[in-house]
């Protein structure tokens, strides 16, 4: 194998693809990206970690002799991102990768091709079109609720649903919940609901370039975002999805008005005395028309601060955990966030008027 | 001011709410240690040659201009003969304590809001008959005994107090009688409403309105206009409404039982009867206070009236029971032996935090035991309705078996934060 390629280019490629390589061990093959050069100038960079598989094409590549190998793919990437902006060379001499860009030349051993994992192909039985900006949109109001907590499988996941013109996303770690939705111009033919790797989704997010297209398509088992060159297919979660309908309040006796950005300043402020998971309190005055946040870690001190803010309905004291409030609060988007409170036990609801389609509940600490 | 003295608590109508605040605290607090520097103008702060600020200056270098927040390169070129002293956090604390002690031995409503400023509810009444006024000039009196002084504003409510305040400082009382507050707030300008800060009060001049008698003027749709959703709020605050309560809630530091033997015990089986008895004692007072401790700590009294204190921390907080009768029962060990005549006996807990669970959306059940949870509040709330001795534990001693719920050998402590 020999070609010739940009060094942006290939930076660039490699920094997509790195995001499937896996960091477990036990395979060395999944710490590789493969190579594969065709003799009609077609390339395409892989990695896999069994769960997701991301592969990507380049397009302006001069290829002198066809060939496919694995290089370690840090080290590749590590090396490719430390050239200067000129042309790279790759080939491959014996068992090793040269690789060589004006002065400098390294050569890397490689990894047996026959070892890497076949690229699933996926046959999509539905599928959709979406603005990369709308994607990335929706994903930034719902990536911070997804569970890290792999034993509860289903809640590492996204759950993206497509009915009409409606996009939505939903995420929980059952301790707060994330819905965003908005109206595209084009909608699907048919409806979809998926439960998507919430990784996968942050990722997509980040790397489809604003202002291209991602297309999602839904088989069986597995789920295709399509963007420029660029493609992520990530096996399905199973399991169900919380109806999260029926977690949302329908009802509240108490809701607070208060300025998002003041809101934010004052819970960062209070939070600094929230140490060792101690919550963050927040009592509601309806007669001061105020709602007082403090914190009090033991030993250590407490930190109170007042926001004006606009309440109706009962005087209430409730308390969260506030890196929780503060995710919330920095999700929604808009000069001013509504505060829904039913109880000082039940689901808190933060929504805001410049943010239609977006909700985001959170369960109290209880006290005592 | 004396003749106010006399004046009868019955001209006082409504509450009476009275803001401390302390004249220059920290340059205050250093003239008082180094009477050297009495006189002179001192300044508080970060050394001028390092970008720091200006956190207190003396009156006397308040005349030169200096104030605090102030860059000190600038305090030093305004009054360059000033003093200068590094704050002193721990010995300003130590002094705001013993001004709160101050504010504490007049009513128990102190409001701390800050280490040098506190509202306190002093309504006729409530927990004295004196006249308010009466009450400021004796806490102004025992705060220069401190060899510190302060400022006192007395009105119905907090913010024509906190305003008051202000008006006549170093060293003064105000007073805003019942009816008057309309009045006194009317021809300030707005800069002196707290919650209107220098960006709103530009915004009102540029709108001619310039004093808060012309903000309280404003209709409720015009203030909504003008100061978004909490307009009609302040609006309320500048014609001198203002409900908010002084609150007070000093904290538990430590729950403890003692009890002192009628004959001093030598078993461990009585001795450790008892502790599980305390034990039992603490965690339901614990329990009904919403309050779990880490530190476990056990008084032992010997017979010839030595005693030894131990505690150990726990890695996560209690309210349990057993949990504390364990620790206490391992520390034993630690001071005691059989044989050894004791006196008396005491469990403690201490290092408090709230119980704090936080709750699940999905099974709504919180981490926790839900059914020692259970048993301990059951056994709460026996022992609430039918006195302590209606449910016990088996390890208690037959012995007591009768005692009423409360021995006269028994003491319970609280201390609290001051």
């Amino acid at each position: 194998m020999k070609l010739t390629v940009a060094r942006g280019e290939l930076v660039e490629a490699l920094t997509v693809v790195s995001r499937g390589l896996s960091s477990r061990s036990t395979l060395p093959i999944l710490s590789g990206i493969l190579v594969s050069a065709s003799s009609e100038g077609a390339v395409t960079l892989q990695s896999t970690d069994l769960e997701v598989s991301v592969r990507r094409s380049l397009p302006f590549v001069s290829v002198e002799r066809e060939g496919t190998i694995v290089v370690p793919g840090k080290l590749f990437t590590d090396i490719v991102r430390s050239l200067p902006e000129a042309a790279v060379t790759l080939s491959l001499e014996a068992e090793s990768l040269s690789v060589s860009c004006l002065q400098s030349s390294f050569a890397v051993k490689t990894l047996p091709a026959d070892d890497f994992p076949r690229f699933p192909e996926v046959e999509p039985d539905k599928s959709i079109t979406l603005p990369a900006s709308r994607v990335s949109e929706i994903v930034r109001h719902v990536a911070k609720a997804v569970s890290r907590d792999e034993t509860r499988p289903v809640l590492t996941g996204v759950l993206l649903s497509v009915e009409g013109k409606t996009v939505r996303m939903v995420s929980t770690d059952s301790y707060r919940l994330a819905v965003k939705e908005l109206m595209i111009e084009e909608g699907s033919l048919e409806d979809i609901q998926v439960v998507v790797p919430g990784k996968v989704m942050e990722e997509v997010s980040r790397l489809a370039p604003q202002g291209e297209d991602v297309t999602l398509g839904i088989s069986e088992n597995q789920a295709v975002f399509a963007f420029g060159t660029t493609e992520f297919v990530a096996r399905r979660i199973e399991g169900t999805f919380p109806n999260y309908r029926q977690l949302i309040p329908k009802e509240s006796e108490t809701t607070v008005d208060v300025s998002r950005e003041e809101m934010l300043a004052a819970v960062k402020r209070v939070s600094l005395l929230a140490q060792h998971n101690t919550p963050l309190r927040m009592t509601v005055n309806s007669e001061d028309q105020t709602l007082g946040l403090s914190a009090t870690t033991h030993d250590v001190g407490d930190a109170s601060e007042d926001l004006m803010s606009k309440v109706e309905g009962s005087d209430v004291e409730i308390a969260f955990n506030h890196s929780f409030l503060l995710d919330g609060l920095l999700a929604a988007e808009g000069d001013s966030v509504r505060i829904s409170i039913v109880s000082p036990l039940k689901p808190g609801v933060i929504t805001s008027s410049g943010d239609e389609g977006f909700l985001y509940l959170l369960m109290p600490v209880r006290l005592g | 001011m004396a003749e106010h003295d006399s004046t009868s608590a019955r001209n006082w109508a409504g509450r009476a709410v009275l803001h401390v605040d302390m004249d220059a605290f920290f340059a205050a607090v250093e003239q008082l240690d180094h009477p050297g520097w009495r006189g002179r103008p001192v300044i508080v702060g970060g050394d001028p040659a390092r970008r720091g600020v200006v956190s207190a200056a003396s009156y006397e270098a308040r005349r030169f201009g200096v104030r605090s927040a102030m860059p000190s390169a600038r305090a030093a070129a305004l009054c360059p003969d000033a003093v200068w002293a590094r704050p002193r956090g721990e010995r300003y604390r130590d002094v705001s304590r013993a001004v709160r002690e101050i504010f504490r031995s007049v009513t128990p409503h102190v409001q701390p809001t800050s280490i040098d400023e506190a509202y306190l509810d002093a309504t006729p009444g409530a927990h004295s008959g004196e006249h308010p006024l009466s009450i400021a000039s004796r806490i102004r009196d025992e705060v220069d005994r401190l060899g510190v002084s302060c400022s006192i504003g007395i009105a119905t409510n907090k913010t024509v107090a906190k305003i008051a305040s202000d008006r006549d400082k170093p060293h003064g009382i105000t007073v805003v009688p019942p009816g008057e507050e309309a009045s006194f707030l009317s021809p300030l300008p707005v800069r002196l409403m707290p919650g209107i800060g220098s960006v709103t009060a530009s915004r009102l001049e540029r709108l001619g309105i310039t004093t808060l008698g012309d903000v309280a003027a404003l209709d409720e749709l015009t203030a909504r206009e003008v100061l978004g959703s909490w307009g009609p709020e302040l609006v309320d605050r500048c014609r001198g409404i203002d409900l908010r309560p002084v609150r007070d809630n000093p904290p538990a530091k430590s729950v403890s039982n003692e009890r002192t033997f009628a004959e001093d015990a030598h078993t461990a089986a009585d001795v450790r009867s008892v502790i599980t008895a305390l034990a039992g004692k603490v965690a339901g007072r614990l329990r009904a206070k919403h309050l779990s401790g880490r530190t476990v700590t056990l008084k032992v009294r010997y017979g010839d009236f030595s005693t030894r204190t131990v505690r150990r921390t726990l890695p996560a907080p209690t309210d349990a029971r057993d949990r504390i009768v364990e620790t206490t029962l391992d520390l034993l060990d630690e001071v005691w032996s059989p044989g050894v005549g004791v006196r008396l006996i005491g469990v403690g807990l201490s290092g408090f935090e709230e119980r704090a669970i936080q709750m699940d959306l999905l099974d709504e059940a919180p981490v926790s035991d839900p059914v020692l949870d259970r048993l301990a509040e059951s056994i709460d709330e026996v022992h609430r309705r039918f006195g302590s001795t209606a449910l016990r534990h088996g390890a208690h001693p037959a012995r007591d078996t009768g005692t009423p719920p409360q021995s006269p050998g028994d003491r319970e402590g609280d201390e609290r934060s001051s």
